[in-house]
């Protein structure tokens, strides 16, 4: 498992090919990217960093700090059957 | 059907476009002949339950080869017409997001990360999710879709961090890239836009006067929206599919403003659109709303009507389901 500070820049970011032929699975977390099958090569290939868990823990706390905040609980209607979740901490896999 | 009817004033029968402004392909009988393909309404069949119960989804492809990706999971429930299995899985939730386009050529964008709300585009190839551009803007329950994954809209939805509701602009995605069309839509939120190259986006809701019964009818080549017959009934969270020249709208809520403790309730309505006319055709099996984002289907006419998931029920006894119903052409 690897960690990076970054986000999705568009097309070819992860490439279907990443994915089909050379396995690489990521997931987005807020402000962290969580590699699943890391691969350093493909941190390179778009300008990021690995970081260690703890540091990427505190990021994303930090980052969701600031969207609890901001979240306005009024878009949440009683009349929706499904409501939006307020943003909330997690652990990082 | 037989095809009893050969010539009309002379004119062989394949020449004919429109009677009375009405198209072909939805005249059903002149005179009590009947016509070269016409349309006999729809009936619905019950096909294998999908392999979780769910509210709201992504769906992309048509009844006989399709997926729907639950609005807060990651992975494709992938139907291949005759069973389901888990399929890949995108890089970002897209809860209450939009999607459009065949299982072999996909695309998700849009809705509600667990953070914040997403622009973030993926693409599906039939096997695995790549990342696209950014939208514009992404919202949380965007009226959009689109049958083929180079011809998306998305408009409608809110954001809330800032709160924006009944957000009007409307994005266009070409398999590459988003654009701004230049004229705004009226905002409905929750419903679908259905069609290949133009869009259709019946009733929908807004935020705080619920839901409404107008409807618009996008073009593409002028980037314009106009506005075209009212539904018969007001909706949200409902499904949609077809194309521009004739489009269905099931199911969805058909209230939202009881009051407490019964909110809303889910109904189990069907219409068509053709040559500006909403008719009614044959209700699902069972109330459905929330039944999948993503007005494509990947498909056109009748035989692209598919739903699965959704809830039933109304106020606090809400049933969440797996089924899953295809439109037949009868």
């Amino acid at each position: 498992m690897l960690y990076a500070e970054g986000t999705s820049t568009g097309k070819g970011f992860l490439t279907h090919a990443d994915k089909d032929d050379r396995g690489v699975y990521i997931e987005l977390w807020g402000n962290i990217i969580v590699l699943k099958n890391g691969a350093e090569w493909w941190l390179a290939r778009n300008g990021l960093t690995a970081i260690s868990k703890a540091t990427a823990q505190g990021l994303y706390d930090t980052f969701m700090d600031v969207a609890i905040a901001a979240f306005d609980s009024s878009v949440n209607k009683p009349t929706d059957a499904v409501q939006i979740p307020t943003p909330a901490r997690q652990a990082l896999p | 059907m037989a095809n009893n009817v050969e010539r009309l004033n002379g004119i062989d029968i394949t020449d004919i476009d429109k009677v009375n402004g009405i198209t072909d392909a939805n005249l059903q009988a002149l005179n009590g002949e009947e016509f070269t393909g016409g349309f006999g309404g729809l009936t619905w069949s019950t096909s294998t339950v999908a392999n979780t119960t769910f509210f709201h989804g992504l769906q992309i492809g048509t009844s006989s080869a399709g997926g729907i990706i639950i609005g807060d999971k990651v992975t494709l429930n992938e139907w291949n017409g005759s069973s389901w299995s888990t399929d890949g899985a995108m890089s970002v939730r897209k809860g209450s997001g939009d999607a459009g386009g065949a299982v072999t050529a996909g695309v998700a964008y849009a809705g509600y990360d667990g953070s914040a709300i997403s622009d973030v585009t993926e693409e599906y190839n039939g096997s695995s999710w790549s990342t696209g551009n950014d939208m514009v803007s992404g919202t949380n329950g965007p009226s959009g879709g689109g049958n083929v994954q180079t011809n998306q809209i998305s408009t409608g939805g809110s954001t809330y961090s800032p709160t924006v509701r009944d957000i009007a602009s409307t994005e266009l995605y070409d398999g590459t890239s988003w654009s701004n069309a230049s004229e705004d839509s009226t905002g409905q939120n929750g419903t679908q836009s259905v069609g290949t190259t133009n869009w259709v986006k019946p009733a929908g809701s807004y935020d705080a006067a619920g839901i409404q019964v107008t409807s618009q009818f996008f073009t593409l080549s002028s980037t314009t929206w106009s506005s075209i017959a009212n539904v018969s009934n007001a909706t949200r969270y409902n499904k949609c599919w077809g194309d521009e020249t004739q489009t269905f709208t099931c199911g969805g809520y058909e209230k939202d403003d009881y009051g407490a403790p019964v909110y809303y309730s889910f109904g189990e309505f069907c219409e068509m659109w053709v040559d500006d006319t909403w008719s009614t055709q044959a209700s699902l099996p069972i109330d459905i709303g929330g039944h999948g984002h993503g007005g494509s289907n990947g498909g056109s006419a009748v035989a692209g009507g598919w739903t699965t998931g959704g809830d039933s029920g109304q106020g606090n006894s809400i049933t969440h389901r797996n089924h899953h119903y295809i439109a037949v052409a009868v």
